[in-house]
């Protein structure tokens, strides 16, 4: 896949689905969406580029581990869980900021976005690693 | 200093601030625990806790009465020392904060145990000291006997404990609630149910497991492999009396049955004479105290199955007793362990110079573990024996015989390894009692075996015999407990056994060897317990050569063929068939025609790549029909899940070029995979059709789409489930797909692969891509 096309669209439609991942996290709650689809919009979009270039290449630009960032991701799931507990709620009850539709729902939302995307993306690089 | 290696191993680490730390909490906890009990009883009945999951029945609460607080007591008491003695035992240990860690969750679920006011409460906490146990057992990792070991003592308790839940649900059931409280006081009544006696069957397995008596006796002494203080710990004061206290607590409701007695009073008899023995034969110190502790756990069943005041009297004094006189024994063997770095008996002499105050240590839980006045241990086997001529004459008599063996192992601890002479067989020496922690511990459980039976005894009769007693035995009368009671039968037994003791002490070198000869005519239970063990094992081995082939194609027969005889069972069952209606869109019909066309090009490619891209094909569409039924998200992600495979096909085809054709089958495999197709086809579509004839259920749906917006602040129902009405599905869920991953990854990263599992030499050759 040493294409120049292929490589330079690559790296502009994958900012470019990123940036769609996070928008269809964010909207999620109200219209087709949610952390699921996103972690795996982002997942692929890393998967283009990890074809293009190299999966060393995908790994020093995530910076952070993406085994790490899926484990980031539920502690961030439980820890939106566990906010209604310090409330006298029950765990996992959805809190809201007054007002808007911004709430521990969304974060935990975030919480899947993140294990799903580091999840997948793990296996996906260490395949391609370990084929190669 | 760097390049000189010292042998002195506890100068070669210095703690650090954190270990320090934990240590400090470690030892702080038990006394604080123990603080508070004092603090909040006195006499009477406390309970306290609240409410977990009431649907079924089971409640978070505790219960301190004579015998909760007994255990309690002890468990706080004998922990603060062991805690202290292992800070410096453990001292040159890279990993000792862990170790205190462990021991302070070990307590923490024996505390737990012997509180908990509820039977499955008990049970939790129960399996909890059996876990924690494991990890102590098998702290010295790199031992393969000590993981061998720790291993044997989990499964037999575990084992045990599990037989004991079942008898618990029995009995709770039975009794109509799993209240300790309730069923203490109705339990009773229930002796002409027909579960009764399996209940009553169930919990003795489990506290006899726990308890090690025969035939479990053997995981104890195996214990020994774990530090001396786990010991000193786990298997004399506290865990191993954990079978006991259950017993003591079903005293109310089994006492009254004949085979409760029958039972009880035969193992522990046999028990305590069998270890006994074996306690004798041995020449390793550690484990004549182990075997002894076995003894004295088979003297406390014994004494339960008696069941009279005498006999409880005795047996709430030998548990305080024993657990004074046997922690401190194993402590003063670890010392001598840490100065010598044997316990052999015969290579052991002169431990007087440099073991001084252990040695007076010794000598008080000698004297006690040999029940001499005016020790705590004298007591108890006075009350021993007065339960036991108030029961049955050839039960003492194995009684006398049982405790002039511990006079003679008590003889044997405390003469040769300190009084001898240093001569030039015996191991070498080191004095090590400049460090406090390894003499105070033994030191203060030797002054309370003495001053508890001389000037608090009326405090114990008072805040642990009379409530403990009055609970288990509500008729009984109660005489107060007294040092001397002037001369009367079991003193002049007291008499015989100490004269027996010390001519078995004498026989000792002549005697010992020939009752190991006699013993090992019988094997070790150790030993039987590995022969079961490798039968499962061989057993586990055979069925897995036959079901792990490591073929992917077949495996995935396998399970096809198994969802094939399932659907084709259910749809046999069907009665009535509902009318069949096509109502179809020209869309719908075109979809379908274009379902159908692919799915054969995925059944005749011969490449795999064909074979991919029609399945992704199929996909695709599937997508489509969703969006005709108005399910975006579920469509949407089903469009992102093909998206991936196809990567991660396209990633595979890339480096794998011998996967690129379809691996070609005989045609009677084919004939069998086209049938089981055939079948799981008709039977989903068939099932699809009666589902979707009938009338839906929309209620759920209804109040999802009603609460959606007003309890959920969403407009997006899928999602609103995912992340708040369901949302701990959906955690559990996030966590699965990241064990998934991390499975992935440690299979992938295994680098000489061997595909399946190790048993290429099944696999037939004739299937290449699979063995790529």
């Amino acid at each position: 896949m040493n294409s120049i096309i292929f490589k330079t669209a690559s790296h502009i439609v994958t900012g470019i689905m990123l940036i769609f991942s996070v928008y269809l996290l964010l909207r999620g709650h109200n219209n087709p969406g949610g952390g699921f689809i996103a972690g795996l919009i982002a997942v692929i979009a890393f998967s283009l580029l990890m074809l293009c270039e190299s999966p060393g290449y995908v790994r020093s630009r995530l910076v952070i581990p993406p085994s790490i960032l899926a484990g980031i991701g539920v502690v961030i799931s439980l820890a939106a869980g566990s906010l209604p507990l310090f409330f006298g709620q029950a765990f996992l009850s959805g809190m809201w900021i007054k007002g808007t539709s911004v709430g521990s729902p969304l974060l935990f939302d975030f919480g899947v976005y993140l294990a799903v995307f580091g999840s997948v993306l793990t296996i996906l690089l260490n395949v391609e690693e370990e084929l190669s | 200093m760097n390049t000189i290696v010292t042998s002195d191993s506890s100068s070669a680490t210095t703690p650090t601030l954190f270990t320090s730390v934990i240590v400090g909490a470690c030892i702080a906890l038990p006394f604080i625990l123990f603080a508070l009990l004092a603090a909040n009883y006195s006499g009477q009945l406390v309970q306290f806790g609240f409410s977990w999951i009431p649907s079924l029945d089971i409640h978070v609460f505790f219960r301190l009465d004579g015998l909760s607080v007994l255990f309690a007591g002890l468990i706080t008491g004998v922990g603060v020392l062991v805690q202290m003695y292992a800070a410096a035992y453990m001292k040159s240990k890279a990993n000792r904060a862990s170790f205190h860690i462990y021991l302070s969750l070990f307590m923490l679920s024996m505390l737990g145990l012997v509180l908990a006011d509820n039977l499955l409460l008990l049970f939790v906490f129960w399996e909890l000291t059996t876990l924690t146990s494991y990890l102590l057992i098998g702290f010295n990792h790199e031992k393969p006997i000590a993981r061998r070991n720790a291993l044997q003592a989990m499964l037999i308790t575990a084992t045990g404990g599990l037989t004991m839940l079942a008898g618990f649900i029995l009995l709770g059931e039975m009794v109509g609630s799993y209240n300790l409280e309730t069923i203490i006081r109705e339990g009773a009544n229930t002796i002409h149910h027909p579960w009764f006696v399996p209940s009553m069957l169930c919990i003795i397995v489990g506290a006899f497991t726990k308890s090690a008596q025969w035939p479990f006796h053997f995981w104890l002494p195996g214990a020994m492999a774990a530090p001396t203080p786990v010991s000193a710990y786990l298997h004399s004061s506290t865990m191993v009396k954990a079978g006991v206290y259950l017993l003591a607590r079903m005293l109310p409701v089994y006492g009254g049955h004949e085979l409760w007695q029958i039972i009880l009073c035969s193992f522990g008899a046999f028990t305590a004479l069998w270890c006994a023995i074996l306690a004798y034969r041995q020449t390793d110190l550690k484990l004549m105290l182990a075997y002894s502790t076995n003894v004295i756990l088979g003297q406390l069943i014994l004494m339960i199955g008696i069941g009279s005041s005498y006999a409880m009297t005795a047996a709430l004094l030998l548990i305080a007793a024993h657990s004074f006189y046997k922690a401190g024994l194993f402590m003063v063997v670890g010392n001598i362990d840490k100065a010598t770095g044997t316990r052999e008996y015969h290579e052991l002499a002169g431990l007087k110079s440099v073991l001084g105050i252990s040695f007076l240590a010794a000598i008080i839980t000698g004297a006690s573990k040999a029940g001499l006045p005016p020790t705590f241990g004298f007591i108890s086997k006075e009350y021993i024996y007065k339960a036991g001529l108030g029961f049955d004459g050839v039960l003492t008599a194995i009684m006398l015989v049982v405790n002039a063996i511990m006079v003679s192992l008590a003889l044997l601890i405390l003469i040769q390894p300190f009084l001898k002479k240093h001569h030039s067989k015996a191991a070498a020496m080191k004095p090590i009692e400049h460090q406090t922690f390894l003499w105070l511990p033994p030191l203060v459980l030797a002054i309370l075996s003495v001053v508890v039976p001389i000037a608090l005894m009326s405090y114990y009769q008072g805040l642990i015999i009379n409530p403990a007693v009055t609970q288990m035995l509500p008729q009984a009368t109660l005489k107060s407990v007294k040092l001397w009671e002037g001369v009367n039968l079991p003193l002049i037994l007291s008499g015989i056994t100490l004269l027996c003791g010390i001519a078995l002490y004498k026989l000792y070198p002549t005697l010992s060897p020939r009752v190991a000869k006699f013993i090992d005519f019988f094997g070790s239970g150790s030993q039987h317990f590995q022969t079961i063990i490798g039968h499962v094992m061989r057993m586990a081995k055979w069925q897995t050569r036959i079901q792990q082939h490591g073929i992917l194609s077949l495996y995935s027969l396998q399970f096809f063929t198994v969802l094939a005889i399932l659907l084709a069972l259910g749809i046999s069952q069907i009665e009535h068939w509902p009318r069949l209606s096509i109502h179809a869109n020209y869309y719908e019909l075109i979809l379908a025609a274009f379902l159908v066309i692919t799915t054969f090009i995925v059944v005749i490619a011969r490449t795999l790549l064909l074979a991919m891209a029609a399945l992704g094909t199929i996909g695709f569409l599937t997508t489509l029909i969703f969006l005709i039924y108005s399910a975006p998200d579920v469509a949407k992600t089903q469009l992102l899940v093909e998206t991936l495979i196809v990567v991660f096909i396209a990633i595979v085809l890339r480096h794998l070029p011998r996967a690129r054709s379809v691996p070609k089958h005989s045609f009677s495999r084919r004939k069998i995979h086209a049938v089981i197709s055939l079948i799981i086809g008709t039977s989903v579509g068939i099932i699809l059709w009666i589902i979707s004839s009938g009338d839906m259920n929309n209620e759920i749906a209804n109040f999802y789409g009603t609460t959606s917006l007003s309890g959920g602040h969403g407009r997006n129902i899928v999602n609103v489930i995912l992340v708040d009405f369901r949302a701990f599905d959906t955690m559990g869920e996030a966590v699965v797909v990241v064990i998934a991953a991390l499975a992935a990854v440690s299979v992938l990263g295994r680098k000489n692969h061997s595909w399946g599992l190790k048993l290429k030499k099944s696999v037939p050759k004739n299937n290449s891509v699979e063995k790529k």
